[in-house]
């Protein structure tokens, strides 16, 4: 991964332990959705930041595949993967 | 003996469905007559119910809640719901027009908007109109509604945002930006976004935060909705704005004060009694009015395809 690639990564992960309120050590990449406490309002919430932050707007289709995300990480992964 | 008066009055309406409509209102009222009466007892029962807890929040005088009027008018809205329901949409819209008030909804911004409602069983009724009628117009909702079943779903398929998709609330920020007004039933939660326990009517309710988050966060007003009974005509009023605040609860909480007066207008319109109000007793009363309904639904499918077969 590029370095621009791994500090937008860093930016999204910041971002979402932000919304949920907690950090990497107490719930791990692999917590389930379900369990993370990162509902859909806190995950938009999350969503609008990062595209004001990186100037950037996700399809529908990228918003949609979020749905289908199981764990933290996933998240992570396909927001990185559409920046 | 009732399911042949329900058998009676849906022929009735089956055979109306194309006649003139203030002559299709007047025969359907003189068929349901005799399945008023014949249901009084139960009537009676459910409307206690709902004057009782009226009656202890706000002191309400019930004396209006005469039993029989009260559930004749409700036996009436529900044959116009599954009429809507049987026949086609353009059908509907015709038939409903002069029976149903949506002016006030004139009243709303085109800049965006969160219209709130309860669960109201004229959603049908008003349903088939401003779908129709009001191109701006989105609904939410955590699964189908008995409008996707109308024959609607072309209709509304696409102005459709589903809670179930996490990522629905940016969707409808942007949809709100761009004009759009979304019609949202509060008083039902779902599992994807934080919920709130609020006082309603005097008892605890629980809500979703989203439709506070949602106007908040694409900065537009919230306009709680009462759907009600005039006399022969459904009427909308578009109840005093709300504006979000950062505080969510506090905001729902304020759309919930106006919509209390939704349910005063009109009580038995209200789908949630038992949900919120929730015992053994109308739990009960819950259960035996979705027999009812489906009784008439499956009577007045019955008589709709009778009278389409005979053409």
């Amino acid at each position: 991964m590029s370095v621009a690639g791994q500090a937008a990564k860093d930016i999204i992960q910041r971002e979402l332990y932000r919304v949920i309120g907690s950090d990497l050590e107490s719930l791990p990449l692999s917590t389930e959705i379900e369990e993370s406490g990162l509902d859909s309002l806190k995950l938009s919430e999350a969503v609008l930041s990062l595209e004001h932050q990186l100037g950037i707007v996700l399809d529908d289709d990228a918003l949609t595949a979020i749905s289908d995300c199981g764990t933290i990480g996933d998240v992570i992964d396909l927001l990185a993967a559409n920046l | 003996m009732t399911l042949q008066l329900y058998s009676r009055a849906a022929d009735v309406l089956a055979e109306s469905i194309t006649a003139d409509v203030e002559q299709c209102e007047q025969r359907l009222r003189y068929a349901m007559v005799d399945c008023v009466w014949q249901l009084i007892p139960f009537a009676e029962d459910y409307v206690e119910l709902i004057s009782s807890v009226l009656t202890s929040f706000r002191q309400t005088d019930n004396a209006y809640l005469s039993a029989k009027e009260v559930f004749q008018r409700y036996l009436v809205s529900q044959f116009y719901d599954r009429l809507i329901l049987a026949v086609e949409p353009s059908a509907a819209v015709r038939l409903s027009r002069p029976l149903i008030d949506i002016a006030e909804l004139e009243r709303l911004p085109k800049s965006g908007a969160i219209v709130a409602s309860l669960h109201q069983s004229r959603y049908l009724l008003f349903g088939s109109r401003f779908f129709v009628e009001r191109p701006e117009f989105y609904k939410m909702a955590a699964r189908p509604t008995s409008i996707d079943h109308a024959g609607f779903e072309g209709r509304v398929a696409k102005r459709t945002l589903h809670a179930s998709d996490r990522s629905t609330p940016v969707k409808a920020v942007r949809a709100l930006s761009a004009g759009a007004t979304i019609l949202m039933m509060i008083d039902h939660v779902h599992s994807h976004a934080e919920k709130y326990k609020l006082r309603f009517l005097g008892a605890e309710m629980e809500v979703n935060l989203g439709a506070a988050w949602l106007a908040l966060k694409a900065g537009v007003p919230i306009f709680p909705i009462a759907l009600f009974q005039d006399g022969p005509i459904y009427r909308l009023r578009v109840l005093p704005a709300v504006y979000p605040t950062a505080d969510l609860g506090a905001t729902m909480q304020n759309i919930c004060l106006q919509l209390e007066q939704a349910v005063a207008l009109d009580p038995l319109s209200w789908n949630r009694w038992g949900a919120v109000f929730g015992d053994q007793r109308k739990g009960r009363i819950q259960q035996e009015l979705r027999a009812i309904k489906q009784t008439i639904w499956q009577e007045i499918i019955r008589a709709y395809r009778r009278r389409e077969g005979a053409r």
